[in-house]
């Protein structure tokens, strides 16, 4: 059989066209190698699309419905095979197992449950580890900051906000007391640092004052005031000047008598603690008075 | 006569050529219930297919994921589904993870050896590097739907998280988040905002209305909640960490309009009870620091994450892009 030159060009164009024509999707094909492998979710997939691509064709509608069935079964197979190796023990087995059931069902709210169960009993178990060792590390780098701290400048790192924020979540006002002021050098005028360092003084004085250490809660609480001259602040530190020179006061009472040199040192101590102490005042100026009367007769004599 | 059938046979030939690849001006559309099905024309990509079939160009992946193709190619059918549907399982035994990234601080000069800080150079490299490899950033939201079972996400899902709110959230991560079109949950923690070096509540308005980024609570004062305080009672441990719960939340609604639905731990510190107390306090999820990505059965109260540092390499941010586990 011969061709003519026009019957060649056609055959040519028409065999063009059909190299450069894109790979088509054969969604039946991918199906049927799906169902092949015992793959059924991905052979649902491909089947739905072959389905949506041929509507009418009624013979897609019944493998679809016969792989549906087959999923089922796999997948009920499955989770009864999981629910058996849990019910033995078999944590990872059924792990694993529940992980097949997921995979041919996605959403499967058997397999996610116990999964899910699972995860969470480990998640906890690690990350109960991971805040041992982070506190740690935190209480480590604080030491280490701390040391450093007297050999370099500070630097104005804002991480020392947190390390500060962690010291006095577990009640190391001291430490806390240390990084938010080192911060403050850096930028005084950081009013959320200004806060937190305020608290930090007052729990530092409470806990001086627990153990007996009234100048050391003294010198926090003036500090405190001086930083944010607030009311609170301002109320603590009056409330705590007036009870040292109160205690002082007291103590003044019990000397007078025997020893009125030390009653007057001691008296005008409370009254420079606590310039409005009004009985240490009177106290004080009595005290001098009769000195200085005594100091009159023993000259006289 | 001779010429007369050449010139037939020619114009039969013209005509099929024109019924392959001469784009129609109206799209034929097949399928059924569940898909469309069309052929791709010329100038069709799966970004165009989206905004034309499902409303929103940014689900070209469920065109990409159902079709199982990265490119749409003309004359190429492809389905589009036309609600719920459902991906092909992942080759083999292996299955899904999101990986979810965590960032601090973001500094628009070089890194200055503070491994919380990220430089803005490194900082772009990392989300260009997401784009050009196929990686779809999804909010947190997102994720939520899928840990419920409610929605598929695409197949390299992958989340980005910024802790505490510094203000360089603001100044340098949100211009670059713009520029890639990439969703962030930033977890504030809301005595820090203000502050000297923090976001200030304008600038947490403006990203909230963008639409890109989402601010959730990281507590109030970010203290550690493993730890009780000095001689606090059980009692009164509990009231603070709820207080740490929901006073952030409250803030948020008011100030920026935003309902919390994600918590981020301070330190991760967490256990079950705290877990329990996130979960009454309403939030739909809550993040730790514990290394590793989620599967899709992740516990939505105790989900990992990977920090991105500044000395990692790119590398490094290659290997926390774990999409994918098992055999």
């Amino acid at each position: 059989m011969r061709f003519n030159t026009s019957t060649r060009f056609l055959a040519t164009t028409l065999g063009v066209m059909c190299l450069a024509a894109p790979a088509q999707a054969d969604w039946r094909a991918e199906a049927q190698a799906a169902v092949d492998d015992g793959r059924y979710l991905e052979a649902l997939h491909y089947i739905s699309l072959a389905k949506a691509n041929t509507p009418r064709d009624s013979a897609l509608t019944a493998e679809k419905e016969n792989i549906q069935a087959k999923l089922n079964d796999e997948r009920n197979r499955l989770v009864k095979q999981a629910k058996s190796a849990n019910a033995k023990g078999r944590r990872k087995q059924a792990g694993s197992i529940y992980r097949a059931v997921l995979a041919v069902d996605p959403n499967n709210k058997v397999a996610r449950a116990a999964l899910r169960k699972m995860e969470r009993a480990s998640t906890l178990t690690l990350i109960q580890k991971t805040n041992t060792q982070v506190q740690a590390a935190a209480r480590q780098n604080e030491r280490a900051k701390k040391t450093s701290a007297q050999e370099a400048a500070p630097k104005a790192d804002p991480s020392l906000l947190q390390d500060a924020e962690a010291a006095l979540a577990r009640g190391d006002a001291a430490h806390a007391i240390a990084a938010l002021e080192k911060h403050l050098q850096i930028e005084p005028k950081d009013s959320h640092v200004v806060s937190v360092l305020d608290a930090a003084y007052k729990r530092q004085a409470d806990a001086d004052l627990k153990d007996g250490e009234d100048k050391r809660a003294l010198a926090y609480l003036e500090k405190r005031f001086a930083l944010s001259k607030t009311k609170a602040a301002e109320a603590d530190l009056n409330a705590l000047r007036f009870q040292i020179a109160d205690e002082l006061y007291a103590e003044g009472l019990k000397l007078y008598d025997n020893d009125l040199e030390r009653a007057i040192a001691i008296w005008r101590k409370a009254v420079e603690t606590d310039p409005g102490h009004l009985e240490a005042r009177r106290q004080l100026d009595e005290a001098i008075a009769v000195r200085s009367t005594l100091q009159s007769i023993n000259e006289g004599m | 006569m001779k010429h007369l059938r050449t010139f037939a046979l020619f114009a039969f030939a013209t005509a099929l050529s024109a019924c392959a690849y001469i784009e129609l001006p109206t799209r034929r559309v097949g399928g059924d219930a569940e898909y469309y099905v069309v052929t791709a024309k010329g100038k069709d990509t799966a970004a165009s297919l989206a905004a034309e079939f499902l409303g929103d160009a940014d689900k070209a992946w469920i065109i990409e994921d159902v079709n199982g193709i990265e490119t749409v190619s003309r004359g190429r059918k492809i389905a589009i589904p036309r609600g719920a549907f459902t991906l092909p399982p992942l080759e083999g035994e292996k299955y899904q993870t999101v990986p979810i990234l965590t960032y601090h601080r973001f500094t628009k000069g070089a890194y200055r050896d503070d491994r919380l800080e990220i430089s803005a150079k490194d900082f772009e490299r990392q989300l260009s590097y997401l784009k050009k490899n196929g990686y779809r950033i999804i909010s947190m939201a997102q994720l939520r739907d899928h840990l419920n079972g409610r929605a598929p996400i695409p197949r390299r899902a992958v989340v980005l998280t910024i802790d505490d709110g510094f203000r360089s959230a603001y100044t340098v991560a949100f211009p670059l988040l713009k520029k890639y079109n990439a969703p962030a949950t930033i977890y504030v923690y809301s005595d820090f905002v203000g502050a000297g070096s923090a976001l200030k509540w304008d600038h947490m308005k403006e990203m909230t209305a963008s639409g890109l980024v989402d601010i959730q609570p990281h507590s109030k004062t970010h203290a550690n909640f493993a730890l009780k305080l000095d001689g606090e009672t059980d009692k009164a441990y509990r009231k603070r960490i709820r207080e740490e719960l929901s006073v952030p939340a409250r803030l948020f609604k008011k100030r920026l309009g935003v309902n919390a639905h994600s918590f981020a731990y301070p330190y991760g510190a967490v256990n079950a009870e705290i877990a329990a107390m996130a979960e009454k306090a309403g939030y739909d999820t809550a993040v730790t620091v514990l290394r590793g990505a989620n599967a899709s059965y992740a516990d939505p109260y105790l989900l990992k994450r990977r920090m991105v540092f500044g000395d990692h390499t790119m590398s490094d941010f290659q290997r926390f892009l774990k999409v994918e586990a098992g055999a």
